[in-house]
């Protein structure tokens, strides 16, 4: 028996593991989009990727209050999925005022504010 | 140099006879006389007060007002000479190019003539209301140097415009026509200004095409007549309509309301406050924009406008939006304003809050309307009732401008706006008005939409005109003092053809 083929057997548990939890990893991230597909409330992490972009993530969790109230229909799961795709390179800023130029904005309490941003402070309001 | 007349001196039951009779010695009246006065044509100018106020003769503006709540008719205008101008706020600024268009998210709108017709008017017109130079449409204003550069906004639809105000000495109000025009009423010869002079009647001759005389009446129970060839009304936009339909004789439906326009269409400029908050994140607004300023010899203050080309696509209306004073945020607010403004990747530790108000423009109405009551004044003359209304979309629509400039500021991320009012109750809660009368004798060619045509002749009257902002078919957001001056200076140009 070589030491190669040992250290190959010696490898298949640890390679299973891994796999293994890649795979809860996946199903995981999946169960948790569909639970945010299915409307199911939830605090994670999961958005730290949006919401690293916020400099002032207290206040904008504020503001993401008043959005989530001001839209019972909000889906953080769509919202989290166009960000991520909007966002993509670009910084934060830059997609806010491509929002501005491009007329996206929303009304939140009275405040005329870039569409992204709102739904990144629901994020943020969701997250917090 | 002649003194005035006065009417309560005539022999009653004489008849005085001129070339043209200018009944009301307001900003239109004045403006006339004095464009004509050069002249050899005989005037006599008509006005119902003396040269300062009398309880008497104000109360003869008594009247009723039915809808929302607007200023009582006794307390729009002081009744001696120098009309409108005995109490204003002095804000000129003319017209814009496309408040004369057809616009066709306006029912009724559009001038028989364009805003390059008066373009040759207006210095003239600014000239006499002592505002200062007249380059409102200039983009390189003198006092940018001085007093920093206007608001940075991103691309669209709002700008930033300005108002130039009619001169103020010190403390004291702005240019009152009645004593800043006083001794040069007096000097002009061919030129007779009579006071407490008040027509209570315009007599057509029997075939309903011409005035044949006006009866005139003083509070002393004086009656006497004027013949004259031509005549002008020039009373304000609530007084011409009362005389038009109170001189029933001939026509029964009123003159000039075979097709029931006269007092029709009446329009103001309501005045909401506090109608937003603008935010700038550095805090630095020029002063311009919070008061007024001098500067390249004009007393002078910012303004934000929606552009024409704006109103053309979003189908708003006219507005010119002023920042008040500085106001403090609520918790929300600062949240909004210190998380948009990182997100931004702005500054925003110097933040300022600013209230905005605001004159609109409201869309025509036939059914906001003037009308005869049967209570009748000291002269005998019917009294008044105004019906004043406003839409929930014309709220709407300045909300729509507002959004707009709100957008701006973020794409050029030097601000933020908040709208403060929704609610029809909320905007009526501080709604007021600018007092301008427009609209009741609208001009248009066609008399079955107008009362006056271009040259604003009374429609089938042939000497018979009427001056001032009744005559104005839209009302623009732009106060209507300079505007109706300079349609003044054109109406004597085209008197000056007509006496020629």
């Amino acid at each position: 028996m070589s030491k190669g083929w040992k250290d190959s057997v010696a490898r298949r548990p640890l390679l299973a593991a891994i796999g293994a939890l890649v795979g809860i990893g996946v199903a995981g991230g999946a169960l948790y989009e569909a639970s945010g597909v299915l409307g199911i409330g939830r605090k994670s992490g999961a958005y730290e990727d949006l919401l690293a972009g916020l400099q002032d993530r207290e206040d904008a969790a504020k503001v993401g209050q008043a959005v989530l109230t001001g839209d019972p229909h909000f889906h953080t799961g769509h919202a989290a999925r166009a960000l991520r795709v909007r966002i993509g390179k670009k910084t934060l800023s830059e997609v806010l005022a491509q929002d501005a130029v491009q007329g996206r904005i929303v009304e939140t309490q009275g405040w005329v504010l870039p569409e992204a941003f709102t739904q990144l402070c629901a994020l943020a309001a969701e997250a917090s | 140099m002649s003194v005035f007349s006065d009417a309560r001196t005539v022999p009653a039951g004489s008849t005085i006879e001129t070339d043209l009779v200018i009944i009301g010695g307001g900003p239109a009246g004045i403006t006339l006389a004095l464009a004509l006065a050069e002249k050899p044509i005989r005037i006599l100018m008509l006005e119902s007060g003396g040269t300062s106020f009398d309880d008497k003769t104000q109360a003869l503006y008594d009247g009723t007002e039915t809808g929302v709540h607007y200023t009582p008719l006794n307390a729009t205008r002081q009744r001696y000479l120098g009309g409108g101008t005995n109490h204003w706020g002095g804000w000129c600024r003319p017209l814009d190019k496309g408040d004369f268009e057809k616009r066709s998210w306006v029912p009724h709108s559009g001038w028989p003539f364009a805003r390059t017709e008066l373009d040759r008017y207006y210095p003239r017109a600014a000239s006499l209301v002592e505002a200062g130079p007249f380059d409102f449409d200039s983009n390189s204003k003198p006092w940018i140097d001085q007093f920093g550069a206007p608001l940075k906004l991103g691309a669209g639809g709002v700008y930033t415009s300005w108002f130039q105000f009619s001169k103020m000495r010190g403390s004291e109000l702005p240019t009152n026509f009645g004593e800043r025009y006083a001794d040069d009423l007096k000097r002009l010869p061919h030129l007779t200004t009579m006071l407490h002079a008040n027509v209570t009647n315009i007599a057509l001759a029997q075939d309903a095409n011409s005035v044949d005389h006006l009866d005139v009446a003083t509070l002393t129970g004086r009656k006497f007549a004027v013949k004259a060839k031509h005549v002008v009304l020039a009373t304000g936009g609530i007084e011409n309509v009362r005389l038009l339909l109170a001189s029933n004789g001939v026509m029964k439906q009123g003159i000039g309301n075979g097709n029931d326009l006269v007092g029709r269409f009446f329009m103001d400029n309501p005045i909401p406050r506090q109608t937003a908050k603008l935010v700038v994140f550095n805090g630095n607004l020029a002063p311009y924009y919070t008061d007024n300023q001098n500067g390249g010899g004009a007393i002078f203050r910012a303004t934000l406008a929606p552009t024409d080309a704006f109103k053309r696509t979003s189908h708003v209306m006219g507005s010119l939006t002023t920042v008040e004073n500085k106001v403090d945020l609520d918790d929300f607010g600062n949240a909004a304003v210190a998380a948009t403004a990182s997100a931004l990747g702005v500054d925003a530790s110097n933040a300022q809050a600013y209230a905005l108000g605001c004159g609109m423009e409201l869309k025509p109405e036939p059914d906001r309307r003037l009308t005869l009551t049967g209570e009748r004044d000291a002269l005998g003359m019917p009294r008044l009732r105004l019906h004043m209304s406003i839409g929930d979309e014309d709220f709407a629509l300045y909300r729509q401008t507002m959004k707009e400039l709100g957008r701006q500021l973020l794409v050029a991320r030097t601000g933020m706006i908040h709208l403060d009012r929704s609610a029809r109750e909320s905007w009526l809660e501080t709604l007021d008005w600018g007092n301008h009368h427009v609209g009741t004798t609208r001009m248009h060619n066609d008399p079955k939409q107008g009362v006056v045509d271009a040259d604003l002749k009374v429609h089938g009257i042939g000497n018979l005109f009427v001056a001032g902002s009744s005559t104005f078919p839209t009302c623009g957001a732009s106060n209507p003092t300079m505007n109706l001056l300079a349609v003044t200076l054109r109406l004597a140009d085209h008197l000056k053809r007509v006496f020629s």
